[in-house]
């Protein structure tokens, strides 16, 4: 049992960092591999835009409004005579921005607070779980349109909105972790050598809670993506001459007989966006799975 | 060797140490006022069953029952002229891993999964002596040597499932030495480990503390172990110290009728294989209805009326020896 036990979950003995062994599993994974590519690419669309995009996204030719495709213009134009293509490309640029900066955003607030809480325990546990609970009884989109809505429109306050809300879920799945690893041999094992409690927080218990959290923090991308799409549809989010995603299809609903591309390109980007997250979340739950299972708790 | 120390005053001397547990079901007396001595150098055995208290009083001895549920009282726990007790969390801390050392029981589960070995062994280093970079490294590598783990320098880098059972026991006794404290207090270093293995690890233990004059508590329910390494033995019954005496005095012979049980029920060389080994009947006592009068008097087939009716307080037997019963088995 000494020598034999632990070979099932060993990573090669060749490969020496925690990221590989990752993207090992993400490749095997065959969805996951898909969106990780896709993500990859609608990331390098987003930097590489001013290279990409055939126009600027804010010139407009007012002698060509609402034009069908064409081989100037592949998605045709806008409104305001502004080349669809090029708004499209630009718009990766504000998804990706409000989806990974929301969830930034929430991932710091909750593990935080997460953490603070399972160390804690008692009273200060107790309160911070209600408060999660009270804000999980809202509808994420309503709280979030009600927020933005409170601190007005803009990029910055659809992140902050976001961040508001989407922390309670880190913060739940981090007290978790955290309760079941504090109570470890080894956590005791390193209070016996007189780590300081909050040493111990940081350098212990959180890097053995990640997992999980990397997992959420892939599927939080997507749904926020999506909210920002909801949430600027109905004119909340990015202003105007911005081209974003939801924005796009906001406008472009009205069009959607004459130039269906308006709105349909815009929908297909962010349902591929977030579809994407969504394989690489649920590729990376099932390559982290099996070391939280068990003894587990390996290194990711 | 026990007794030439006798001079000096001991390093750590415990009074009256008592550890509560306080659940949904009642209180708990984990440790019922205990004392014992440890003097420079010396192996003292912590020997019971499971349950008996062992493990709560070296948690105890670090300041590491959690309070809640858990609390520590008694009259002191003098170490180097400071009452452990009293001390602040971070007097403790500056102790713990410095000059108290523990080397816990699962060497598979007491190590960081997501640490290499070298931050794990350098951690005590790091927080108790200053150490960084590359004399905290080339520390680590003559720490890791120390314990025979081949390659030192490149295992270094390492994660704890890359290591074998025994190996890891070795990185935490490389751990528990870092800081060459004073006391380390080993929890059933070996119970985890196969047979073999057990023997090499214990010597190695035992040419540590022995290198650095550290006096190791060890704590276990192996009294083959207790004969072999230690110099004085607490027999621990039901949260107390029921006999306590030099280790070759309690094999030859045995105060108190549970350890003559537990060496009764333990085959031994120096005896004619056909006698048969006889357990100690019955169950240990339920921590929350405990006997009155001595916890033994239920399972003791020596008990007389006054047993069941007082507690026999851990009176001196001989020189060296001290037992708690009011007959006196072997007196």
């Amino acid at each position: 049992m000494t020598e034999a036990a632990p070979a099932v979950f060993i990573a090669p003995a060749t490969s020496k960092s925690a990221a590989l062994v990752l993207l090992r599993a993400i490749v095997k994974h065959r969805l996951a591999a898909i969106g990780l590519v896709i993500i990859v690419l609608l990331c390098l669309m987003a930097v590489f835009a001013p290279l990409l995009a055939p126009y600027s996204p804010y010139d407009q030719d007012l002698y060509r409004v609402l034009a069908g495709p064409s081989a100037e213009h592949w998605f045709g134009t806008d409104n305001l005579g502004r080349d669809l293509l090029s708004r499209t490309i630009y718009g990766a640029r504000v998804s990706l921005f409000v989806g990974i900066g929301s969830t930034a955003l929430s991932a710091a607030l909750g593990i935080v607070i997460g953490l603070f809480a399972g160390f804690k325990g008692g009273v200060v546990d107790a309160i911070i779980m209600r408060i999660t609970d009270a804000f999980l009884c809202f509808p994420p989109l309503i709280f979030i349109l009600a927020m933005s809505a409170a601190l007005g429109p803009g990029l910055h306050n659809v992140m902050l909105s976001f961040a508001l809300f989407g922390w309670t879920g880190f913060a739940r799945i981090i007290r978790g972790q955290v309760l079941l690893i504090r109570e470890l041999p080894f956590i005791e094992a390193a209070r016996s050598v007189g780590v300081p409690p909050l040493r111990v927080m940081r350098k212990h218990i959180l890097p053995n809670t990640l997992a999980p959290i990397i997992v959420a923090i892939t599927i939080t991308v997507g749904s926020a993506i999506l909210v920002e799409g909801g949430v600027s549809f109905l004119g909340l989010g990015v202003q105007p001459p911005t081209a974003s995603w939801g924005r796009e299809l906001g406008v472009g609903f009205r069009y959607l007989e004459t130039v269906p591309l308006f709105s349909i390109a815009p929908g297909l980007m962010i349902s591929l966006a977030v579809i994407a997250f969504n394989f690489l979340g649920d590729g990376l739950r099932d390559a982290l799975d099996p070391r939280l299972k068990g003894m587990g708790l390996r290194r990711i | 060797m026990s007794l030439e120390t006798r001079a000096t005053p001991p390093l750590l001397s415990v009074r009256d140490l008592t550890v509560d547990f306080h659940t949904e079901a009642g209180m708990i007396t984990a440790v019922d006022g205990i004392s014992f001595d440890l003097h420079e150098g010396e192996i003292l055995a912590l020997v019971g069953e499971s349950g008996c208290g062992k493990s709560a009083t070296a948690l105890a001895l670090l300041g590491l029952i959690a309070n809640p549920p858990g609390r520590v009282t008694g009259s002191s726990v003098s170490f180097r002229g400071r009452d452990l007790l009293t001390a602040s969390e971070s007097e403790i801390r500056a102790i713990r891993g410095n000059r108290i050392a523990m080397i816990f029981q699962e060497p598979m589960t007491s190590l960081n999964p997501v640490h290499t070995i070298g931050r794990q062994v350098g951690e005590p280093l790091r927080l108790h002596k200053g150490l960084s970079d590359d004399s905290l490294l080339e520390k680590c590598v003559a720490l890791l040597e120390s314990v025979n783990v081949p390659e030192p320098r490149r295992r270094l880098g390492d994660y704890p499932h890359q290591f074998s059972g025994g190996m890891r026991q070795r990185v935490m006794i490389a751990m528990g030495m870092g800081c060459v404290p004073d006391i380390i207090i080993a929890d059933e270093p070996t119970t985890a480990l196969d047979v073999t293995i057990q023997a090499q690890l214990l010597e190695l233990l035992r040419s540590q503390v022995e290198r650095h004059r550290t006096a190791l508590i060890l704590i276990t329910h192996n009294l083959g172990i207790v004969a072999r390494y230690a110099d004085r033995v607490n027999v621990m019954y039901a949260g107390r110290i029921v006999e306590s005496a030099g280790a070759d005095e309690l094999y030859a012979r045995p105060r108190h009728p549970y350890t003559l049980g537990l060496l009764r029920s333990v085959p031994r060389l120096d005896r004619p294989a056909a006698e048969k080994l006889s357990p100690i009947e019955g169950q240990p006592p339920d921590a929350l209805d405990m006997p009155s009068g001595c916890s033994f008097h239920p399972r003791c087939p020596f008990a007389i009326d006054k047993c069941r009716a007082e507690a026999p307080p851990l009176r001196q037997v001989s020189d060296t020896g001290a037992a708690a019963c009011w007959v006196d088995v072997n007196g």
